[in-house]
């Protein structure tokens, strides 16, 4: 998908190398692993037709940031089982508060530089989910 | 949409994550996640959980409704 493509490029990323297939769906956005290993991008249909592009590309390069943080897993273990296990946390962890205020920070970051400007709704929409994640987080951390 | 913390509470309540998903968590564990971000007890009843997720502003038609 074009969105995909110039979301890993806004990001110096090569979205091949990250991403085996894109799939818009009613659901929310994900970036799931497979057993095997096949890498899914799902992007929300809402966003995808209604979004404006920034959104659209922040959406997208938020889930990049994830397919990063698998391909860092797999180099670490070397074994897509581990890998895929470590990297599909349940939602009340830690970590996966942890993942979700690092992906949005660099998304911001990196499609903020690659348009020069978000929109105000746009910044507004992301600061709050990166604000919430990193309180989740904090106080997840002091009970782990 | 990335989901905040109460939408994904609620997604597992209702069943829509699945297990293969990163962010799944049980039933149970969504049940405990809601009251802990609330600091309310609707128990397993998804139309009240849904109703104070929506009074959060945080779901998907009012942030898409500002584009």
């Amino acid at each position: 998908m074009a969105a995909v493509n110039e979301a890993a490029g806004a990001s110096g990323l090569v979205g091949r190398n990250l991403v085996d297939k894109v799939v818009v769906r009613a659901g929310n956005n994900a970036l799931t692993v497979e057993k095997g290993g096949r890498r899914i991008l799902y992007l929300n249909e809402g966003v995808v037709e209604q979004a404006n592009h920034g959104m659209l590309l922040r959406e997208a390069a938020h889930e990049l940031v994830h397919a990063q943080q698998y391909a860092k897993l797999l180099g670490k273990v070397g074994d897509v089982d581990q890998a895929r296990s470590a990297f599909l946390v349940s939602g009340c962890s830690y970590r996966y508060a942890a993942d979700e205020f690092v992906a949005e920070t660099l998304a911001q970051r990196r499609i903020q530089k690659y348009l020069g400007n978000l929109s105000n709704s746009t910044l507004d929409w992301s600061n709050d989910y990166i604000s919430t994640w990193r309180s989740i987080a904090r106080a997840r951390r002091s009970y782990r | 949409m990335q989901l905040f913390p109460n939408e994904l509470a609620l997604a597992n309540l209702k069943g829509e994550i699945s297990e293969d998903e990163r962010g799944y968590c049980s039933v149970d564990e969504a049940v405990e996640w809601l009251k802990e971000l609330s600091g309310l007890d609707f128990g397993k009843n998804v139309a009240r959980w849904e109703e104070w997720v929506h009074s959060q502003n945080k779901k998907i038609p009012s942030k898409l409704a500002d584009y």
